[in-house]
């Protein structure tokens, strides 16, 4: 899917899918309260500050505590990968699926893992391959790629989902939602207890305990790391924490910033394979540490900002462009807000136009990320940067010569208020494209009988009262 | 080159020039007493749907506990469990038990989470439809950020923070529980302490019992941590892990003596006379490790 | 005190009266008000666009015109923070014009907030007695410039009662160049705010201090066939004050 296509692809899901946006404004409006309950109830400001320096920091010193997490990873028993993009990774996996005659894999919800495109190739191995969340259960079973960050299905409404069972687990047609979870419950835990490979993301990795932590809700996540022989963590360069400490505050503020829970339902800590006296848990466990595209963007100053992001999802559940269509418009692994300056950064700005343009600049977005990630700051740059790098719309270029013309000559200016008025229906038409793109949704403009500069000469000698 | 050096050379020339970001000091956090912690870790809970009481004897342990085991058929039980509050049901494999009782390293109130140890099995804290924890009231902390360093390098494969019943509103926005993991938590924070449990596991096998305590992160009087790393493999000495680093073994037979004396009856005060007791019953020249046995036996609920 | 009106494209063409309802209500708190002449736009489509060259010519332009006022006034929070907030950063060491757009972001205030933080007014009068209102927080207004309570203080205590609007606060979908590049998108936002906007509660008028987002909320309800008016804040606080209506 090209992402350039996104306006159109927006706006046919508007017009012909209006079930989509409402579910979708539903589930992100929810989400956006309970976080903002959660932040008030909480030093979030002081959090947010510290969580950005933090971040801040260790990006700053990224190379040296990619080495220390290696070195303590290590020590603890995980078998370390570096991969710079897809092909590394999926090599890796290839070696592990032949070395343990892998021939099923679960997987906990990992954005990174749809970077990398590992469900297609694991299957091309032959293996069969289970989202075992929920929501990215439900998109696996409809073949679409996740909507949201943190809630994969929001698109979906439970009628469509009742369908979706009905056709794919026999579950009766009116089956309540307990009912339908029961129902992936049961499916997927043959699945956990028979996969030889778990498959997850990360969300932190500290590099002084070379520590795995990974947040959910459902338990899945930490089923997926515990019951197969192997798990494999996939790890973008950006994950990491310097500090064990510091996951107090991030655990806190990445579970309130995503659904405004204090902490997420299940937190696992790994240090490791099973270790002696253990009686479960892995025998392997190996991480693969990602580049794809990411020292790309920390070598861009500016750009860099956008590797403070966790996944939380709380720009999207803010942003009023997101919640008219949810993330599948985009065409990117990453919608919303964080995937506009995500894209351009990761792929560069002329494959990534036009997202960064699909934003009003209004700035819910930043009032809430838990790293105070300035994104339309960031989309400023990046249309800036697309403008110098001359990717336009045709005429553009020309029209807004034209606009600074008339801008910086007051007397062209004038002159073009009084064409307008000469005009009058000019703004109403329903021929000239650029007024068309207006008028076919809104009603057309009308100017003011006279402009204020004219009324001005009438009233600029008026005393009060 | 490899990945790696790749990678990390483009890191590195990314970086190039760039000054370090300086590295914010850790946020302090709240300070909570233990009956403010007690109770935001009770609120927590239940907002997140789970069950939590508070047990000040062990028949109150022993009631919750029945309660969880009415109407089922089998359970499971993690390996630090104290046998006074082992399940009575028949044991059964964590995939067909529908009752798990795990013991938890500590409770965090800030977030209302238990902290589960990997050494007690980690299937029966997630395959069970209904998980009881018990929780020591001393072992309940008052922010993530203290029961973290606590915790840190507690040599065990994985740590896991359970915080209220396995859900999921990804269906409609509709809450549903036990989706994956288990559907029910119930949390029975125990705030007797050592007679009850003594009394009841009198004709438990210490060894077990130290064995059982592997993993648990314990506090001395003097407020030093220690981490109980295992015991020996003949059985003679109880290894321990300092905050420090370093590491200490603990004579198995200090502690076996200092519970026969408290058996007989001595009620030792502190740390110092049990440590004299324990070296003139065994005939030595100092008091041994005093400290250690003593946070030793206040885990054991001797003292 | 040297009061400089900057009226802005959009007022100027789109809501003149506003701009006289302006210098009406500034005048009657005994402040002197000019309208230099050489004033246009902005530069804020230009530069929202990612044409900076453009942007800073446009900048240069109106830095000159409002050269020696002690404040510049502006009716729209918009415009207001592409002076205040964007002018300083697109100069960024280029010496001689940084400094002029930060001694221009300094001087520069949206209306309401230029009555409350600077004249230090929170009544007007008590014009709006018994009338209701809905009123719509625009994006730079609210999240660049600060402006919350300054135009609800302002109406309500002239009597002005605000409709609990579930939706005040969110984006329009206006956006400038937005609302014809993505329409679609730009009107299924306006429609969010439009299909919360609580008409039991019977406001007279939508209000705002945007005039860019009150034309694409009008254009949008006229097509829906909504006949709720739409104000400009500046004429609705000359009602304040003036008790005219
Ligand atoms: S950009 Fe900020 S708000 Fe958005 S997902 Fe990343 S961390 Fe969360």
């Amino acid at each position: 899917m090209a992402l350039r296509d996104y306006p159109r692809r927006a706006a046919e899901l508007i017009e012909q899918r209006p079930e989509v946006r409402e579910s979708v404004t539903r589930a992100a409006l929810h989400f956006d309260r309970n976080r903002a309950r959660a932040y008030a109830e909480a030093p979030a400001e002081a959090w947010r500050t510290y969580a950005k320096g933090v971040k801040d920091h260790l990006l700053s010193r990224l190379a040296d505590y990619l080495e220390a997490a290696e070195a303590r990873l290590t020590e603890n028993g995980v078998r370390v990968h570096w991969a710079e993009g897809p092909e590394d990774v999926h090599r890796v996996l290839g070696e592990i699926v032949r070395a343990h005659g892998v021939r099923r894999a679960v997987k906990a919800k990992s954005m990174l893992s749809e970077e990398l495109g590992v469900n297609a190739f694991l299957e091309a191995q032959g293996v069969e391959v289970y989202e075992t969340d929920l929501g990215e259960f439900i998109i696996q079973l409809a073949g679409e790629p996740p909507s949201h960050i943190v809630g994969p299905a929001i698109h979906k409404s439970l009628a469509e989902i009742r369908r979706l069972f009905a056709e794919r687990l026999g579950t009766p047609p009116d089956a309540s939602p307990e009912a339908l979870a029961a129902a992936a419950r049961a499916f997927l835990r043959e699945k956990f207890l028979t996969a030889e490979l778990g498959i997850s993301g990360a969300n932190f990795l500290v590099a002084e305990t070379g520590t795995v932590v990974l947040v959910e809700n459902e338990g899945n996540i930490r089923l997926s790391t515990s019951l197969p022989r192997v798990h494999v963590a996939l790890v973008g360069i950006e994950k990491l924490l310097p500090r064990f400490e510091d996951l107090a505050v991030f655990l806190q503020l990445l579970a309130r910033a995503a659904t405004g829970q204090p902490i997420g339902t299940f937190v696992s800590l790994i240090d490791g394979p099973r270790r002696e006296g253990e009686t479960d848990g892995p025998e392997e466990v190996h991480v693969v540490l990602v580049d794809n595209g990411r020292t790309a963007a920390l070598a861009d100053l500016e750009a860099s900002e956008v590797l403070r992001c966790i996944r939380c999802g709380a720009c999207l559940n803010a942003c009023p462009v997101y919640r008219q269509t949810g993330g599948h418009p985009f065409g990117f692994v990453y919608s919303g807000p964080i995937g506009e300056v995500l894209a351009p950064a990761l792929l560069g700005p002329g494959e990534a136009y036009p997202l960064y343009h699909a934003s009003t600049l209004c700035g819910a977005c930043a009032e809430v990320c838990p790293v105070k990630i300035p994104i339309p700051k960031l989309l400023l740059t990046w249309r800036h940067r697309a403008a110098e790098e001359g990717l336009l719309l045709p005429m553009e270029k020309a029209m807004v010569r034209a606009y600074a013309e008339a801008v910086v000559r007051p007397r062209a200016y004038r002159l073009a208020s009084k064409a307008m008025r000469a005009f009058p229906g000019a703004l109403e038409s329903e021929r000239l494209p650029l007024v068309r793109a207006w008028t076919r949704l809104r009603s057309g403009l009308r100017p003011s009988p006279r402009p204020f500069h004219e009324l001005w000469e009438e009233i600029k000698d008026e005393r009060e009262g | 080159m490899s990945a790696r050096d790749r990678v990390l050379y483009r890191v590195r020339r990314a970086l190039t020039g760039r000054p370090e970001a300086a590295l914010p000091a850790v946020i302090a956090p709240e300070e909570r007493d233990p009956e403010e912690a007690f109770a935001l870790f009770r609120t927590r809970l239940e907002a997140a749907g789970a069950r939590v009481a508070r047990l000040d004897s062990l028949e109150e342990a022993r009631g919750f506990l029945a309660e969880a085991e009415s109407g089922l058929q089998s359970a499971w039980a993690g390996a630090g469990v104290p046998e006074a509050l082992r399940p009575r049901l028949p044991l059964a494999e964590p995939e067909r038990a529908r009752l798990g009782v795990s013991l938890a390293l500590a409770g965090v109130a800030e977030t209302g989470s238990v902290v589960l140890t990997a050494r007690e099995g980690r299937r029966g804290q997630l395959l069970v439809p209904r998980h009881l924890v018990w929780l020591f009231a001393g072992d309940l902390f008052g922010s993530l950020l203290e029961a973290l360093r606590r915790l840190r390098g507690g040599g065990v494969s994985a740590l896991a923070l359970h915080s209220g019943p396995s859900k999921s509103a990804d269906i409609g926005q509709i809450m549903v529980k036990g989706v994956h993991g288990p559907g029910e938590l119930w949390v029975g924070v125990l705030t007797f302490d050592s007679v009850g449990l003594e009394a009841s596991d009198r004709s438990v096998n210490l060894e077990e019992r130290l064995k059982g305590l592997t993993g648990r992160v314990l506090t001395t009087k003097e407020n030093q941590t220690l981490t109980v790393v295992g015991l020996s493999k003949p059985g003679n000495t109880l290894y321990l892990a300092l905050a420090n680093g370093k590491k200490e073994g603990l004579p198995v037979k200090y502690v076996k003596k200092a519970v026969e004396l408290i058996e007989a009856g001595i009620s030792p005060q502190g740390p110092k006379e049990l440590g004299e007791a324990v070296a003139k019953a065994l005939g030595l020249k100092g008091p041994p490790k005093a400290g250690y046995l003593w946070a030793i036996l206040h885990a054991l609920g001797y003292v | 005190m040297r009061v400089a009106l900057f009226a802005t494209c959009l007022v100027d063409q789109f809501f003149a009266q506003a701009g006289v309802a302006t210098v009406r209500l500034l005048r009657s708190l005994g402040v002197e008000v000019d309208f230099p002449r050489g004033q246009t736009c902005c530069g804020q489509p230009a530069f929202n666009a990612g044409h900076w060259d453009e942007a800073r010519r446009m900048a240069r332009h109106t830095m000159g015109v409002f050269e020696g006022y002690d404040y510049v006034v502006l009716p729209s929070g918009s415009c207001g923070s592409m002076l205040r907030v964007h002018y300083p950063e697109l100069f960024v060491g280029r010496g001689a014009d940084y400094r002029r757009a930060v001694s221009l972001a300094e001087r520069t205030f949206e209306l309401s907030q230029f009555l409350v933080r600077v004249l230090g007014v929170e009544k007007l009068g008590d014009g709006l007695t018994g009338r209701r209102f809905a009123y719509h927080h625009g994006c730079h207004a609210l999240r660049e410039l600060g402006v919350e309570e300054e135009p609800e203080l302002l109406l309500q205590n002239a009597g002005a009662e605000l409709v609990p609007w579930e939706a005040d606060r969110e984006c329009c979908g206006f956006g400038g160049v937005f609302s014809v590049k993505m329409p679609v998108v730009s009107v299924a936002m306006a429609d969010r705010k439009l299909d919360t906007l609580p008409r039991q509660a019977e406001p007279e008028a939508l209000v705002s201090t945007d005039a860019g987002c009150l034309l694409h909320l009008a254009g949008r309800m006229k097509r829906r066939g909504d006949a709720l008016p739409v104000r400009h804040l500046a004429e609705v606080l000359w009602e304040a004050r003036s008790g005219a209506s």
